[in-house]
């Protein structure tokens, strides 16, 4: 197996297969983020594209400190929020509403067995606004206060976008379970 | 209802945490097409590594050169000696010098928790559905249909304190560089490379000393195509640099021109064996063996070594039928390359330069003169030396046809580092360019 580190040389030095070869290791599982953040297909073939393109572009500027593939991931999530930005500013009005944190229906906690491909789908059929808090909170382990900043929306405005994307999520996939398991009962 | 948010955010955290698809080839195509600023530092790069590749390699060619000197030095005196001695004909010679010689959309689900069936009718949405219907026709048919999704990795539960959720300072921990083994074909692995190649080639020679009839001969010696061909085998041994070598049969020759050959001499030859006349050339002296054919110099220069001069021999007055006005000199090397491959771009299409040295045996040698189609065989060059070294440098092309196949097009200049014969006082050395085409097979 090739050392990232030299891959990584390699691709500093111009080397177009170095470049391939750290795209095609990399590539499927940063779409997968794009899928996440996106609402088409073709929306995430643009973010990768440009997400790699930037890594390219800024690898002389890893330093090869903490994992590669997180500052890889950094760089496609931030890919995506611009593209996000570009496309949703103009509703930045709904960012500013402040919205008292709903109630959600009584919780199911088995949820085993929902594939990831369904969760993705799910995700992906969030609302946009909904789907990129969600997605900086819940996956990438982002504060309300970075969500903020990232978004230039308010944190109440990041708790409240939260906490809709949890309860829409939280319906469907009990949903999805308890059709699931009545047929598994019978 | 902490507990309840805390689980959901789990169940996608986890469930899409190894989450990978394959993206359409046409991304990788569009990003390799948009990397601008690397040019500029190939270019720095390329020229660099190019110029210590000459430096090398010139400076083993001359190393190399003395050494030939010596060798074809030893070479010369002794072929000397041989023609002189065994392989002329008796009588006096037309030239008083001495003879010799040497050298890559989803459906939209309607919200559930707005959308629901009224009882009685049938479902719209895919969540109303069987969760077997919900599957196979709506959450996942796309991404299914197409095959784009890497196997997945299922989704396992854990207590809240056993996954340690909830904090930025995890992140890194999800972020872990998987260890993922790369195919061959990503790794571009292949260590070695079998392949068969043909070079067709243009010979010139430079002619060292001060020997005027050297001169002269090359003057009257036209320019010859050579064709070689042969397998070779290499070997990586870096992603850049490689050693190759290979066995390749080498077909180089000449037309000598300012000979007028006659046939039917036979009757009038008073030698039963041994040679009537000899033709000298810059890179040996061909004895001629077949005792029908005369021949007698048509030019200024005097190639031909013999008693039946024009003065004591008529081919016209003896009705000898004219055959042709040149002599044709083929020779055929057996050569045995080694050459190391440096890579100065690396991509879709390679460029590497090369350089080398080969070890070539004399395995062929035969001289003719023609005419109407019909070729008359007179006899073999001697003088010629049994083993020669040359040297090359190659400027190449290798684009891969497939996997495992490549196509190689690659520029070579060659020259003999010794001799391959020639006139005593005087050091031919043949030079040519051509350009290396073959297939090699990766594995």
């Amino acid at each position: 197996m090739n050392d990232i580190k030299e891959i990584i040389k390699g691709c500093l030095e111009g080397s177009r297969r170095d470049q391939e070869l750290l795209y095609r290791r990399h590539a499927p599982k940063l779409y997968g983020v794009c899928l996440q953040y996106s609402d088409s297909d073709e929306e995430a073939r643009d973010i990768l594209q440009e997400g790699f393109i930037k890594i390219f572009q800024n690898l002389q500027n890893y330093k090869h400190e903490g994992s590669f593939e997180g500052w890889m991931r950094r760089i496609v999530v931030n890919t995506a929020l611009e593209k996000y930005r570009a496309r949703h500013n103009l509703y930045r009005v709904d960012d500013i509403e402040t919205i008292n944190e709903p109630e959600a229906e009584p919780g199911n906690d088995d949820y085993a067995g929902v594939q990831a491909d369904d969760l993705l789908y799910l995700i992906r059929n969030l609302p946009p606004k909904y789907r990129m808090v969600f997605n900086l909170y819940a996956i990438e382990g982002y504060s309300h206060k970075e969500i903020s900043e990232m978004l230039s929306i308010s944190e109440g405005t990041s708790k409240s976008n939260l906490s809709r994307a949890r309860v829409i999520l939280q319906k469907k996939v009990s949903l999805y379970t308890g059709l699931r398991r009545s047929v598994i009962n019978g | 209802m902490a507990d309840d948010f805390l689980n959901i955010d789990l169940v996608f955290r986890n469930g899409l945490k190894d989450f990978e698809a394959l993206p359409p080839d046409s991304v990788w195509d569009s990003v390799q097409t948009s990397l601008p600023g690397k040019k500029e530092r190939n270019i720095r790069l390329m020229f660099a590594r190019a110029a210590s590749v000459a430096i090398l390699t010139a400076s083993a060619g001359t190393l190399l050169w003395y050494a030939g000197s010596e060798l074809s030095d030893g070479i010369n005196r002794q072929q000397a000696v041989t023609l002189n001695q065994e392989q002329m004909p008796g009588g006096s010679y037309v030239t008083p010098k001495a003879v010799a010689t040497p050298v890559i959309n989803t459906p939209v689900i309607s919200d559930v928790a707005t959308q629901q069936s009224p009882p009685g009718e049938p479902a719209r949405n895919g969540l109303s559905q069987s969760p077997e219907q919900l599957r196979t026709a709506d959450l996942s048919a796309d991404f299914k249909k197409e095959n784009r999704f890497l196997p997945l990795a299922l989704i396992q539960y854990k207590a809240v304190e056993e996954t340690g959720f909830g904090g930025k300072e995890k992140r890194e921990k999800e972020f872990l560089l998987s260890d993922i083994e790369l195919t061959d074909q990503q790794q571009g692995g292949e260590k070695w490379k079998l392949g068969a190649a043909f070079l067709p080639a243009y010979y010139s020679k430079f002619s060292f000393g001060n020997d005027d009839a050297a001169k002269d001969y090359i003057k009257e010696e036209d320019l010859a195509f050579s064709y070689s061909g042969g397998l070779s085998l290499a070997f990586n041994v870096s992603r850049r640099l490689s050693v190759q070598a290979g066995m390749v049969l080498n077909t180089m020759g000449q037309k000598i021109e300012g000979l007028t050959s006659y046939s039917g001499f036979i009757k009038y030859t008073e030698a039963k064996s041994g040679s009537d006349f000899a033709i000298r050339t810059a890179s040996g002296t061909i004895n001629s063996v077949n005792k029908d054919i005369y021949f007698t110099d048509s030019r200024n220069i005097s190639r031909v070594l013999t008693m039946y001069t024009a003065d004591i021999f008529d081919p016209v007055k003896a009705n000898l039928q004219y055959v042709g006005s040149s002599v044709i000199q083929n020779l055929k090397y057996l050569e045995l390359p080694v050459s190391l491959h440096y890579k100065l771009i690396d991509r879709t299409v390679d460029i590497s330069m090369s350089g080398g040295i080969s070890y070539n045996i004399l395995v062929g040698n035969n001289s003719y003169v023609q005419s109407e189609g019909v070729k008359y065989m007179i006899g073999k060059t001697t003088g010629l030396s049994p083993v020669t070294f040359s040297s090359s440098l190659g400027l190449g092309m290798e684009y891969k046809l497939s996997p495992s196949m490549t196509l190689s097009v690659e520029p070579v200049f060659r020259y003999y580092i010794t001799p391959l014969g020639g006139i005593t006082g005087s050091s031919i050395h043949p030079y040519s360019f051509g350009v290396m085409s073959g297939f090699f097979y990766n594995f």
